[in-house]
This record gives C-alpha cells, sequence and structure tokens, in this order.
C-alpha cells in the first residue's frame, strides 16, 4: 500500500463527516489503511477522487478475484508487521473423467476447529482430452474452480464460465494473452525459471490481464527459493511479481505433500492446488493456515465468564478452563459431545492455553477467585466443588486455600472427561 | 519426457529419452492407423516432434534478466558448537545457528530418549518397539542407524520417581560412555529438581559440549555459572515472551554465550501463530542487530504429541476422518517443527523416528 498515513486519504475524502459508512472521514481514512473498511462504503466519492484513494491504497501484492474466489492481497512479508488477509483457497484437481466423485468429496471434507467449519475452497478442472464432458463438467460442478485447457479448449469454456485459466507458458502464451483480453479472466502462468515467469508477467501486465505466478512445485527447497525470490521482490515493489503465487502439491510421498504444503501455507501461497483430498495432508494444512491468517491485531480470546452447557441445575458440576479460544473451543466442544450438563467458568489468561498460563502465573488461585465471585458461581450451584484442567494440577492447594472449595483435578484432556466424570460425580 | 499420443484406440503413452522439451505435452492432430507398432509410431512422433522443436527456434525468445533484490540483514546469528571432541569425548560435533537471513534453512535434529519408563503414544511404541525397555540401548540404535544428529537425553526420574539427582545421571553417564553422539540433557521442568539436577549433570559431563536444558529466569544465574564452569551449552527457555527472552539471555551471557534459545513451541494448532511469530520476531531482531537475540533457537517439535491430532485413535466430532494415526502423529510432529523451522529454528528435538527421517530428508534438500 502506497499511503503511509490515514491523512493522505483523509484529503481526498468528503470531510463531512456523514456517518454513512459508520465512523467519521478520519477514522474511515484510518480504517482504510489497516484494510478494515472497503471504498465503497463512502457513497459520496466522485470518480476522481476514488481512483486517486483506490490506487494510494492497492495492496502491495495485488487482489485477483476469479468464480468466487479471492487470492493475493497481501502487504507485508511477516504477519507481524500487520496481518496476512486472504487465506490461500485450498483446490482440489480434477478433469472431466473423475470430477463428479472429487466434487463430492470436496465438499463433503470438514474440520472442526475453535467452533468453525473449515472447508476446501474448490476444484482445479484439467483438461484430460474430453471437450464435451469437459464443457459440462464446467456447467454442472457448483464449487469455485479455475480451468487447465490448451488455447483451442479455452474459447469454448470460458463461453460457459468465466473464471481463471492456466497454465501459459513461454511457448503458448500469445493464445492465453488473446484468449484473456477477449474473455477479461486471469491467467495461471508457469515456469521453473523466474526469467520465463518475469518474460510472461512482463506480457501479461503489459496488457493489463491479471496473473497468478505458478513457479513450479519441483521439489520443496527449489520451488521454496523461487517463491520467496517472487514475494520479496513483489514487496520490495518489483511490479511484475507482485501478484498473488499459486504452488500445486502433486507427490506421491504422504509426508513430503505434508511438508510441501505446510511450507508453502506459511511462506506466500496464495492459492494451493492438492492432488487429492487426503485428510493426512489437509488436515495440518487446514488448520495451519487458520492459525498463520490469524490476524495479529485481534487477541485470540473469549470472554471470560461463566457459561453454560447443555441445561445445568443446582448439582451441575462447574469445570475451569482458561480463555484462551481454542482451549475454550475444545473444552466446550467436548463436553457438549459428551452430553454433560455443566457450567463452565472461563477465567482470564490472556489468551493463553492452560500449560502456558500456569507456568507464567497467569493461571493462579487468585484469578479463579476472582471469577468466582464476579460470576456469582456460588448462587448457580449447591455444591462447592471446582474442577480444574489436569495441567493445573499443582494449583489444587492455592485454589482450595483461595476459594474454600474443594478442588478436584480433571483428565488433561478433555476429551477424557466423560469417562472421568462417571467415576467422580454422582 | 513423456509423449502422449492422442487419436489412437487405445491409451497409449512413450517414454522418450534424452528428449528435454519441456511444456510439450500433447501432439494434436497426430493420427496412426493400423496396429499399435511401436517402430510405425516412433518415426512419426520423431517427425512431429522435430517440425515443433525446429518451430520454437524459429520464434526464439529474448528472456529479461531478473534483478532479485534479498532481503538484506546486517547480523549474523550466533555459531554454537555442540559436542567436544577434543576435550570431551564425543565423536563429532554438531554446529547450529550461523545463519545470516531469515529465509535461510538448515538445522540439527535431536531424537528424545527418556531416562525412565514413560506413557508413549501408540505410533512412538511401535517405532522403537522393545527399545523403549532401555534408554541406553534406545540411544545406541539411534546412533547405530544415524537416525538423528543429537540425543535430547530427559532425564524426569527425579520428578516420576522422586529419584535422588546423584542417582539419576548415573544413567546419563552410562549414555555419554556408550553413545558417541552430542547430547542435549533436559530435566522434568520443575525449576528447583533441575537446579538440583544440573548441579549432578555437569559433574559427569566436564567439557562434552553437551546442551544444559534449561534455563529458566529463576534459574538462569545458577546454571549459567554451571554452563559456563563446566565447557557446556545452555537452553535459554521463556515462554513466548521477547522481552523476558532477551532479559534472560543476558543473564546467562554474563557466564557464557553458548546460548540456544527455547523460545516455546506451540503444538501445531495449538496456538500456532503465537510460537511462530514470537519465533520469527526474535529471529528478525537478532539479524537486525540485537545482540541479546542473536542466538541459534531450538524447537520442541515434540510437543505436537500433546495434541490430540496427533496421538488419538480418529475424531469423535462430525467431521472427516482424520486418516490413519501411525502417519498423522508424525506429521503432526514434523509440520510443528517445519513451522519452526521456517521461522528460524536451528535445532530440532523430535519424539517420533520418522519425522526425524522426513525432517533430515528435507534437509538435505536444502543443503
Amino acid at each position: 500500500m502506497k499511503a503511509k498515513s490515514p491523512l493522505e486519504i483523509y484529503k481526498l475524502l468528503p470531510k463531512t463527516n456523514c456517518m454513512k459508512c459508520g465512523t467519521t472521514c478520519m477514522g474511515f481514512a484510518t480504517n482504510l489503511i489497516q484494510r478494515k473498511q472497503k471504498l465503497d462504503e463512502c457513497p459520496y466519492l466522485d470518480e476522481k477522487a476514488r481512483k486517486k484513494i483506490a490506487e494510494l491504497i492497492e495492496p502491495n501484492i495485488k487482489e485477483i478475484e476469479f468464480d468466487g474466489l479471492v487470492v493475493g492481497g497481501e502487504e507485508v512479508l511477516f504477519r507481524h508487521e500487520l496481518t496476512f488477509f486472504n487465506k490461500p483457497p485450498f483446490l482440489i484437481k480434477a478433469n472431466e473423467q473423475n470430477y463428479e466423485e472429487v466434487v463430492k468429496e470436496v465438499k463433503s471434507y470438514k474440520k472442526i476447529y475453535i467452533g468453525k467449519e473449515l472447508k476446501l475452497d474448490g476444484i482445479l478442472l484439467e483438461f484430460k482430452g474430453d471437450k464435451d464432458k469437459f464443457l459440462r463438467a464446467l456447467k454442472e460442478i457448483d464449487l469455485s474452480l479455475a480451468i487447465v485447457a490448451p488455447p483451442n479448449v479455452l474459447k469454448s469454456a470460458l463461453e460457459v464460465r468465466r473464471t481463471a485459466i492456466g497454465y501459459a507458458t513461454v511457448e503458448n502464451y500469445e493464445d492465453f494473452l488473446e484468449v484473456a483480453k477477449a474473455y477479461e479472466v486471469p491467467v495461471m502462468i508457469k515456469s521453473n525459471d523466474l526469467r520465463e515467469l518475469k518474460f510472461l508477467a512482463e506480457k501479461f501486465r503489459g496488457e493489463g490481464v491479471k496473473y497468478v505466478i505458478n513457479p513450479v512445485l519441483d521439489r520443496i527447497s527449489s520451488c521454496y527459493d523461487r517463491v520467496i525470490k517472487i514475494r520479496v521482490n513483489g514487496i520490495k515493489g518489483d511490479r511484475d511479481f507482485a501478484y498473488p503465487i499459486m504452488v500445486e502439491i502433486d507427490f506421491d510421498d504422504v509426508f513430503y505433500s505434508a511438508m510441501a504444503s505446510m511450507t508453502f501455507v506459511c511462506r506466500y501461497a496464495d492459492l494451493m492446488v492438492f492432488r487429492e483430498v487426503n485428510p493426512l495432508v489437509l488436515m495440518p494444512s487446514i488448520v495451519l493456515r487458520e492459525n498463520i491468517y490469524t490476524d495479529p491485531r485481534i487477541p485470540v480470546a473469549v470472554e471470560s465468564g461463566l457459561y453454560k452447557i447443555g441445561n445445568p441445575n443446582g448439582n451441575a458440576p462447574v469445570f475451569v478452563t482458561t480463555n484462551f479460544m481454542l482451549t475454550y473451543y475444545t473444552v466446550k466442544t467436548d463436553l457438549e459431545s459428551a452430553g454433560i450438563d455443566c457450567y463452565l467458568l472461563v477465567i482470564d489468561t490472556g489468551g493463553i492455553c492452560v500449560g502456558a498460563s500456569v507456568a507464567s502465573g497467569r493461571f493462579n488461585a487468585n484469578a479463579v477467585k476472582e471469577a468466582l465471585d464476579k460470576f456469582k458461581v456460588e448462587e448457580k450451584v449447591k455444591h462447592r466443588k471446582l474442577i480444574i484442567p489436569g495441567l493445573a494440577s499443582r494449583l489444587k492447594g492455592a485454589i482450595e486455600d483461595a476459594t474454600g472449595w474443594e478442588v478436584l483435578v480433571g483428565p488433561v484432556d478433555s476429551s477424557a472427561i466423560k469417562d472421568w466424570l462417571e467415576k467422580v460425580w454422582s | 519426457m513423456r509423449l502422449k499420443v492422442e487419436g489412437l484406440k487405445a491409451d497409449f503413452e512413450v517414454e522418450i529419452e534424452g528428449l528435454d522439451i519441456e511444456g510439450l505435452e500433447e501432439i494434436e492432430g497426430l493420427e496412426i492407423e493400423g496396429e499399435l507398432i511401436l517402430e510405425l509410431i516412433v518415426p512419426a512422433i520423431t517427425k512431429a516432434i522435430s517440425e515443433i522443436v525446429s518451430k520454437r527456434v524459429e520464434k526464439k525468445i529474448e528472456l529479461p534478466e531478473v534483478e532479485i533484490k534479498e532481503l538484506e540483514f546486517p547480523n549474523r546469528i550466533r555459531e554454537v558448537v555442540i559436542g567436544n571432541t577434543e576435550k570431551g569425548t564425543r565423536r563429532y560435533s554438531v554446529k547450529v545457528g550461523g545463519k545470516g537471513s531469515i529465509f535461510e534453512i538448515g538445522y540439527a535434529i535431536a531424537l528424545d530418549v527418556f531416562d525412565t519408563k514413560i506413557k508413549l503414544p501408540k505410533a512412538v511404541r511401535d517405532a522403537y518397539g522393545d527399545l523403549l525397555n532401555d534408554p541406553i540401548e534406545q540411544a545406541k540404535a539411534i546412533e547405530e542407524k544415524k537416525m538423528a544428529d543429537l540425543i535430547a537425553f530427559h532425564i524426569i526420574s527425579i520428578d516420576v520417581e522422586n529419584r535422588e539427582p546423584k542417582e539419576a545421571v548415573k544413567s546419563l553417564k552410562r549414555l555419554l560412555d556408550e553413545v558417541g553422539m552430542p547430547v542435549v540433557v533436559g530435566g522434568c521442568g520443575d525449576v528447583k529438581k533441575d537446579v538440583a539436577l544440573f548441579r549432578e549433570v555437569v559433574k559427569v559431563c566436564k567439557d562434552e559440549g553437551i546442551v544444559l536444558n534449561s534455563a529458566t529466569l529463576e534459574s538462569g544465574e545458577e546454571i549459567g555459572k554451571l554452563a559456563k564452569e563446566s565447557g557446556n551449552a545452555v537452553i535459554s527457555w521463556v515462554q513466548l515472551d521477547i522481552n523476558q527472552q532477551k532479559q534472560l539471555n543476558r543473564i546467562i551471557a554474563k557466564h557464557t554465550r553458548e546460548i540456544i534459545m527455547d523460545t516455546t513451541t506451540a503444538g501445531l494448532g495449538y496456538g500456532t501463530e503465537y510460537s511462530f511469530t514470537t519465533m520469527e520476531r526474535i529471529r528478525l531482531a537478532g539479524l537486525k542487530g540485537d545482540e541479546d537475540l542473536a542466538y541459534p533457537i531450538m524447537t520442541a517439535g515434540s510437543n505436537a504429541w500433546g495434541c490430540r491430532e496427533a496421538w488419538m485413535k480418529d475424531t469423535t466430532l462430525d467431521e472427516t476422518t482424520w486418516g490413519d494415526r501411525a502417519f498423522r502423529g508424525p506429521i503432526w510432529e514434523i509440520g510443528t517443527s517445519l513451522v519452526s523451522i521456517l521461522a528460524g529454528a536451528d535445532l530440532v528435538l523430535n519424539l517420533h523416528p520418522k519425522s526425524a527421517e522426513c525432517l533430515k530428508k528435507l534437509r538435505e534438500e536444502f543443503a
């Protein structure tokens, strides 16, 4: 982003503080810089000002949209410098022969993580030679997709569905250029040679065609080298390389595939393609993607408080845990799926998990006592028993002294709560 | 290269050795009638290829020069040598650190060995089998099969069995006598017990160049001193806090600069955003010139085994099956380690031999 301060934007805004966007003009300018609001939210911009502001706030790496997907749009090399914005969509390869089955698998894939359902994003549809079937697939697939097909198939394909096309190489780029211009679609350019990529980028950029760079994942190390060079130079002002990067993971070895995928989730892939729906590769990658694209400006915590699980009565057990979002959701989900009616007392550990907050002292007897008082737990239950996490066992005595409540040490992992509770709670 | 010929009744692919043309995948319109006889087809293919090649030669593309800017850093990370082969009895030593860029990838690998029986995940029990009955035999197997560069020996008996430190270090002595690999010696995690332990540890490993794992803000002063006096290195462990990490490093550095930092590694998905970013920031600070943070980094990839995705049989929730845990466990550990490696980690601790094997293979690529 070119703009360094909100003032540069503010100058170009109406300065009427009409609040139509929900805030003042200065507030809007600040939010535009932090990319918390979109330019369209101001209804009173004239064309000239809009264009100028759009230029000022354009991301360092171009943001490209196709078929419902948004890729790129990044500003920084390291997430703590601001945040990463657009999670790389995960696409699975399919072709006109096998797409029905693959689409089914892609749709049904689901990983539950901190109260969210993590899903796959779409298909990379490859042409295998049967044009009629291919066109039918394009019509039928109701997921986002990108197309890989030879130039002579592209026109009819784009008549059916406008989306990103590939792969343009040094040999065939002229055909791609023609089609991309005619149909106004982005192109996936591909080479394992930075000079070829630069050549292709210049050609497409020169004609105003958007593109995604595929530097070829032949081996993790050599692809890593190219990806780093492309992204560092893109961020540093090389306009040809200031475009989204994609990697295609297509190895037999599941361990190697997982390593490749996780490497490029951390390092700059804006779009990722997988050979198949294999949970061994996808689950760690989809969780890691969630982590890396978490906004560091927002703490990963839930509000402290007394949460009801199911329909607890006066005899219901009271579990204590931290306000680290993942801990909270994990414990909550386990209690719910075990069908336990209870209270969950969430104490403020600054969004740190049980192990670390016990070690650092943030999870302590006083914090438990404060939460007990603040959320009036003694009015909710008749008994005076608290269940603390197994990892906090060393605090048992201290919490009993501070609160006067009896403390039971629960299991280390909340998945074991059900069995544990049956033994200790009647 | 592999060439696909269309227009034949059967799907047909031929491998042509020594032919190196990228981007050529199909020759359209190549029709051959008659039976699938190789002698018949090959000349046709050769002809088609030569036409395409000559076309390409005509095109003659002028590729632009790419001016690559590197992200430059004024400082280098210090280098720490683990394992003393001259004054001590180690067979070889391992260098960690020394990097000049956040993007540089390189790391040593240690496999965890515990001095007494501990509950281990099934995947790990299966991988080691009976070797787990004797930690020294386990370490010897790791050495013989070159499964790792170092042994991370964890003396936890002082906690789980309340063994006296003096008694507990006997197994370390045996390890040093029977295994020549460089060693990282860990305690049980209880600061008081660990200080008492390290007082004994240094007596049996004078000048071995081992790493004491670890010193904390409470114990940094004494463990730093013990390390210096005994000719060993020390791990400086802080929970995800840059300022505290600086503070502890300074305390230890009064005695020795043979420091490796454990900035804390979260198991994949359980705080990875914190540990990745903290490690990255610490490494960047060191590279930008903060000498108090310009030390190598250790990552306990083994922390992955605390995550249920690593050890549980399968999910109990309404979601896609997690996949075979014999693979999933090591993958979770590899992922946990790899995230740190990308953030700059120079020394990786792993529990499962398969994790070490995969990371070793990856390292060879980057060498």
